[in-house]
C-alpha cells in the first residue's frame, strides 16, 4: 500500500461530510469516526466478501457514489468484474456459497427485516456463520446504508475513487 | 437515585446491550449512535417519525419504546395516536408532514426522496434541521433494521 499517496480524512471527497461538520459535528464525529471505525474493524470475513456486500448495499440503496467507488486489497486491485457483475443476480450466479449466504441476510436487512423470524432463515444463516458473524454482517450493512443520508439530499454523485480500511478499521481514500 | 435522561432510557429499553452481547462494545456504539441522533434536532418530531418508521419495518417493541418517551416528555396522547393519521390529521403541522414523508421513504426507498420533499421540509423547519432530521431518520432505520434482525439471528433462541 505505500505506493498509494493516502488522503484522510474521508471528509476530503464525501459531501454529506461537510454538512455534517456544518451542521451536526458531534453526530458526524459518532457516525463516521466512532461507529463505522468500530464496524469496520471486525474481522470475521474477507475483503473481496465484504466488498461483496458494501456493493449490494450501495446497488439497493440506490447510492450512485457507493456503486462508483472500489474497495481495494493490499495491491490496490478492487474486486473483479465478475464477481462485480454477479452480486445482482448472485442467486444464480458463480459465486461462493457463503458469499451468497451473506447476501441473503445483507437482503434481508435492507428489504425485509422481520423476514429473518423466520426458524428456516435463521437456520440456513447458522449453516454458514456464528452469531458474531452475522453480527458482523449487520453492521456492515449499517455502515453502508449510512449513504440514504446522500442519497435523499441528492449529494450522491459518483466520483469512482478507491478506499481501503486499516487494521483498526479507519477509511482511507487512494489519491 | 440515578438519575437518567428520557432518551437514554428509550434507548436502553431497545435492549442493544442483550442483543449485541456477543460482540464486545457492538451495543455501546449503537445505542450512542443513537442517543446523539436523538439529540441533534426536536425530539418531539423525532418521535413520530421513530414510531411510524417503527410500524412500517414490524417492530412492536420500538414502536412501543417511542410511544413510552413521548408520553415522557410531554407530548398529547392523541397525536401519539394518530401516527398512522399524519397525512390529514389536524395535531400534524407543516414540519410533522415533511418529516413523516421522509422518514416513509427512508423505511421503503430513499431513491423515492425528490427535492420538492427536501425543500418541504427546509421551509418548516430550516436548513440545519433539515439535514440533521434526514440524519437522524437514516440513523434510526438502521438501527431499527438491526433490532429485528438480531433479534431473530444474533441472539440464542429458546428450544
Amino acid at each position: 500500500m505505500k505506493q498509494h499517496r493516502l488522503v484522510p480524512p474521508v471528509a476530503k471527497i464525501e459531501p454529506v461530510t461537510d454538512l455534517f461538520a456544518a451542521y451536526s459535528p458531534e453526530l458526524g464525529e459518532v457516525l463516521f469516526s466512532e461507529f463505522s471505525v468500530f464496524a469496520m474493524g471486525l474481522h470475521y470475513f474477507d475483503r473481496e466478501t465484504r466488498e461483496v456486500v458494501r456493493l449490494r448495499c450501495a446497488r439497493v440503496n440506490g447510492c450512485d457514489l457507493c456503486k462508483s467507488q472500489r474497495w481495494v486489497d493490499d495491491n490496490g486491485l478492487p474486486i473483479s468484474q465478475e464477481v462485480s457483475a454477479a452480486i445482482d443476480a448472485y442467486e444464480s450466479a458463480d459465486l461462493p456459497e457463503e458469499q451468497k449466504a451473506a447476501l441473503r441476510i445483507v437482503d434481508a436487512f435492507l428489504n425485509n427485516p422481520s423476514a429473518a423470524a423466520d426458524q428456516g432463515f435463521r437456520a440456513r444463516a447458522y449453516e454458514h456463520f456464528d452469531a458474531s458473524q452475522i453480527l458482523s454482517l449487520l453492521l456492515d450493512s449499517m455502515k453502508w446504508s449510512a449513504a440514504k443520508i446522500g442519497v435523499a439530499l441528492e449529494l450522491d454523485e459518483p466520483n469512482g475513487s478507491a478506499m481501503y480500511f486499516d487494521e483498526t478499521g479507519a477509511q482511507h481514500i487512494l489519491a | 437515585m440515578l438519575l437518567t435522561e428520557p432518551i437514554e432510557d428509550m434507548t436502553r429499553s431497545l435492549g442493544f446491550a442483550d442483543l449485541l452481547a456477543v460482540q464486545d462494545g457492538a451495543a455501546d456504539h449503537v445505542e450512542k449512535l443513537l442517543n446523539t441522533a436523538w439529540g441533534s434536532t426536536d425530539s418531539r418530531r423525532l418521535v413520530v417519525c421513530w414510531i411510524r418508521m417503527a410500524m412500517l419495518l414490524q417492530d412492536q417493541s420500538a414502536i412501543d419504546a417511542g410511544l413510552t418517551y413521548g408520553r415522557r416528555i410531554g407530548m398529547e396522547e392523541a397525536k401519539l395516536a394518530a401516527v398512522s393519521d399524519w397525512p390529514t390529521h389536524e395535531l400534524y403541522d407543516a414540519a410533522d408532514r415533511a418529516s413523516l414523508q421522509l422518514a416513509e421513504q427512508m423505511v421503503m426507498d430513499v431513491t423515492l426522496v425528490e427535492a420538492a420533499d427536501i425543500e418541504a421540509l427546509k421551509t418548516a423547519v430550516g436548513d440545519a434541521a433539515t439535514f440533521n432530521t434526514v440524519a437522524a431518520l437514516s440513523v434510526f432505520d438502521q438501527c431499527i433494521r438491526l433490532r429485528i434482525m438480531a433479534s431473530a439471528l444474533v441472539v440464542e433462541v429458546e428450544k
